[in-house]
């Protein structure tokens, strides 16, 4: 214990630059989210913006740079390393740099805790937003890890780097790891179940690998079974043929695209055309909205991302807040540039109700535009922890996001099977009323 | 007891043989020069000492301990300097021996001090801006002040100074001399570590050309100029330990291996038909010398 904390030290003397960089940032980025929290949409903008590029480039960039340097000061590959002379055992080093990653990751954390709390976290939303900021450091960490564990130098470190991502992006088009064998996008839930076998395929490498060079310094083994695993990964992401449905079963915040031409039970645009329909299904339980009184829910955007998963984003309304809702609509574009009118859709009773991008004063914006930025949305990522199930209206646990295009189809659509009517089609938002 | 002992030592890198079968002891309390050119292995050989790298093949005892399950236990008995080391360059000299300190509990701040001051070396500078000798003297001071029984020292003086060199010599022996520590030093200058090594050890190729105690050695080396007779040029063959035999006129030089004034006289007398014989004494570069190129030699009828 004595040992690993000397160490520690070492470290947090050696990299303390790195590390004040990294602080002033982060307060930087959070400073932005709360200023941008509080002005129009019109001003505020620019801080959103600010604050996201910072959360989403170079914050994890610097995480990226402080495994780097952490494991670079004691080389696990380098032959002539000074640790390995002294009287510490890889195992000792290795304990040493796990607790200082483990500590680092504090600093997001506790750098966030007043912001969080200035904007009224209660401790079930403190705990899910330091567990999701957790997540995101610990991802960019495990990234990093074994390609640092293998590279001698920091040279060599953002060398390989390079390579690696050059690699992959070369080994992306010639093998059409985006595509099904028909050319088009892949299933949501087989890219689900790719995405996961990999990300554990990674991350059980990067543990091993980095376990067993730290303690045996057998280089030519690590980099040959580090190898393989990626061989392994490549293989899974061109050929895996089978969903998994225990990793594709919905959960809070998972969201499902239906192609429109076997949905048309959802909904349909007024003119009778499908048009270009895509629903979303968002299973709204607990977890996944608000149900507090007085709450309004928004739809911020929705986004196609490259696999076909829509990327819903929600803000919530809180009549008692200072803050003002940010227009995040204006972002919130298709691929094909054409903005989309959004409706939450009762699945149950077929009732559309539209969700439109009309500013209302006094209200608090979410923002989710990924993990990694969770420390500066001012609520975190679409996620509140304080409802039970039992409080939230029924129809809204069943509920589906509908979204319609062309822009040219402004008006609700028609009800689906066992549709009732619509609501008013100027209703701009959908009122939680428990 | 030897602090190191090495059986059948070998280590390849993909096709090549770096060391080739080494069989090694370091007498406990010696001061043992590992001598040998430049890619003759003393490197490899060390870093296998300090398990850096892994044997091919055989064993390596480090203080009667087999040199891949050293503990750190064990490595605080051992202190290791080299030229290819890579220091936490980052850290001033005073950071060093503080970050260096609590690893050994017989570290001694009195010699640290002691020796800092002989060494002149500037404290609160960082290591990447010292000169190259006043960095390996900063890595020497990290390695004496725990007074470690075994010190290993990999080409200490390679781009050094005559000045820097002898000031680090003088530092490593006056310690090692009042603790009565084992030096093992590798060098690939003969001249840097004749002045001091009580043993030798000549590597060749990757393989122990010879062992033993320096005073051994330059009893048993002799140079030998013999003139003949007038007229009595039908001389018989050369003694087997004789090396390097040229004849010119009447005047023959040799270099004698295992000399011995009685059998060199008899032999004279009885062989040479008392021609006279001029013995002179041999420093350690010329027996260097002598065993390298004839190693060379025997490399070639090898190879040819």
């Amino acid at each position: 214990m004595k040992l690993t904390w000397h160490i520690i030290k070492k470290d947090l003397l050696r990299l303390k630059w790195v590390l004040v960089l990294w602080i002033l940032l982060l307060i930087a980025a959070n400073g932005m989210a709360a200023i941008q929290a509080r002005l129009d949409a019109e001003n505020s903008y620019p801080f959103y913006l600010t604050a996201n590029v910072m959360a989403t480039a170079f914050l994890p960039l610097i995480a990226f740079g402080l495994v780097m340097g952490l494991l670079h000061d004691d080389s696990v590959v380098e032959v002539d390393a000074f640790w390995i002379t002294r009287p510490i055992s890889g195992g000792d080093l290795l304990i040493a740099k796990a607790a200082a990653l483990v500590l680092f990751a504090m600093i997001p954390v506790l750098s966030s805790i007043p912001f969080w709390l200035s904007h009224d976290y209660r401790w079930t939303q403190l705990v899910f937003a330091t567990k999701q900021m957790l997540y995101g450091y610990f991802a960019v960490v495990l990234l990093a890890l074994p390609i640092a564990v293998l590279s001698a130098t920091a040279s060599k470190f953002v060398m390989h780097v390079l390579i690696g991502a050059s690699a992959l992006f070369v080994l992306f088009i010639v093998l059409g790891l985006g595509k099904t064998g028909d050319g088009g996008l892949p299933r949501g839930e087989l890219v689900q179940t790719k995405a996961w076998i990999i990300a554990v395929l990674w991350m059980a490498t990067a543990i091993g690998s980095t376990c067993f060079q730290f303690t045996t310094r057998r280089t030519r083994r690590t980099v040959i079974v580090f190898g393989i695993s990626v061989a392994l990964q490549l293989a899974v992401a061109k050929w895996w043929p089978v969903e998994l449905k225990p990793i594709t079963v919905e959960r809070p915040g998972s969201q499902r695209v239906i192609r429109a031409e076997t949905e048309e039970l959802f909904a349909r645009g007024q003119s009778g055309g499908l048009l270009g329909l895509i629903i979303a299904e968002v299973p709204l339980a607990a977890g996944q909205c608000s149900s507090r009184s007085g709450t309004t829910l928004y739809v911020q955007h929705v986004l196609l991302d490259w696999t076909g998963e829509l990327q819903v984003a929600f803000s919530e309304a809180e009549p008692l807040s200072s803050a003002q809702l940010l227009d995040f609509f204006r972002g919130a574009r298709l691929r094909d540039e054409q903005r989309a009118d959004y409706y939450i859709l009762n699945r149950r009773d077929g009732r559309a109700f539209p969700v439109k991008p009309v500013k209302q004063g006094n209200e608090l914006i979410v923002a989710t535009l990924g993990f990694s930025h969770a420390g500066f949305a001012t609520r975190p990522a679409g996620q509140w922890l304080d409802s039970a199930p039992e409080n939230l209206p029924e129809w809204l646990k069943s509920a589906a996001l509908v979204k319609v295009v062309p822009k040219d189809q402004p008006s609700p659509p028609e009800m689906g099977k066992g549709g009732e009517g619509s609501a008013p089609q100027d209703s701009p938002t959908l009122a939680l009323n428990e | 007891m030897n602090a190191i002992e090495t059986h059948g030592l070998t280590r390849r890198y993909g096709k090549a043989e770096a060391l080739h079968g080494l069989t090694l002891s370091v007498p406990a309390g010696s001061i043992y020069a590992f001598i040998g050119p430049n890619g003759a292995g003393k490197t490899t050989t060390i870093r296998m000492l300090m398990n850096l790298l892994q044997p091919t093949s055989g064993q390596a005892l480090v203080l009667g301990v087999d040199s891949r399950r050293l503990t750190p236990t064990d490595r605080r008995r051992i202190g290791y300097v080299s030229e290819n080391q890579k220091l936490p360059e980052w850290m001033t000299v005073n950071q060093l021996m503080r970050y260096c300190e609590p690893l050994y509990p017989k570290w001694d701040r009195d010699l640290e001090k002691s020796l800092l001051r002989k060494f002149e070396l500037p404290a609160d500078r960082k290591l990447k801006h010292l000169s190259r000798g006043m960095m390996m003297k900063a890595a020497l001071l990290s390695a004496l002040a725990y007074r470690p029984e075994l010190l290993v020292l990999d080409e200490p003086f390679s781009g050094l100074d005559p000045l820097v060199r002898d000031e680090f010599i003088a530092g490593a022996l006056e310690v090692s001399h009042q603790e009565k520590w084992t030096i093992f030093i590798s060098s690939h200058d003969i001249n840097e570590v004749e002045q001091l090594a009580s043993w030798v050890g000549i590597i060749e190729a990757g393989q122990l050309a010879l062992s033993e105690p320096t005073e051994d050695l330059l009893a048993r080396f002799r140079i030998l100029e013999v003139t003949l007779n007038e007229g009595d040029f039908a001389i018989p063959s050369a003694p087997e330990t004789w090396l390097e035999v040229k004849r010119e006129g009447n005047l023959i030089r040799a270099i004698e291996t295992r000399y011995n004034a009685e059998k060199l006289e008899q032999y004279v007398r009885y062989r040479l038909k008392n021609a006279t014989v001029d013995v002179k004494p041999m420093t350690l570069r010329q027996i260097f010398v002598v065993l390298a190129r004839e190693g060379r030699s025997q490399a070639r009828v090898v190879s040819a």
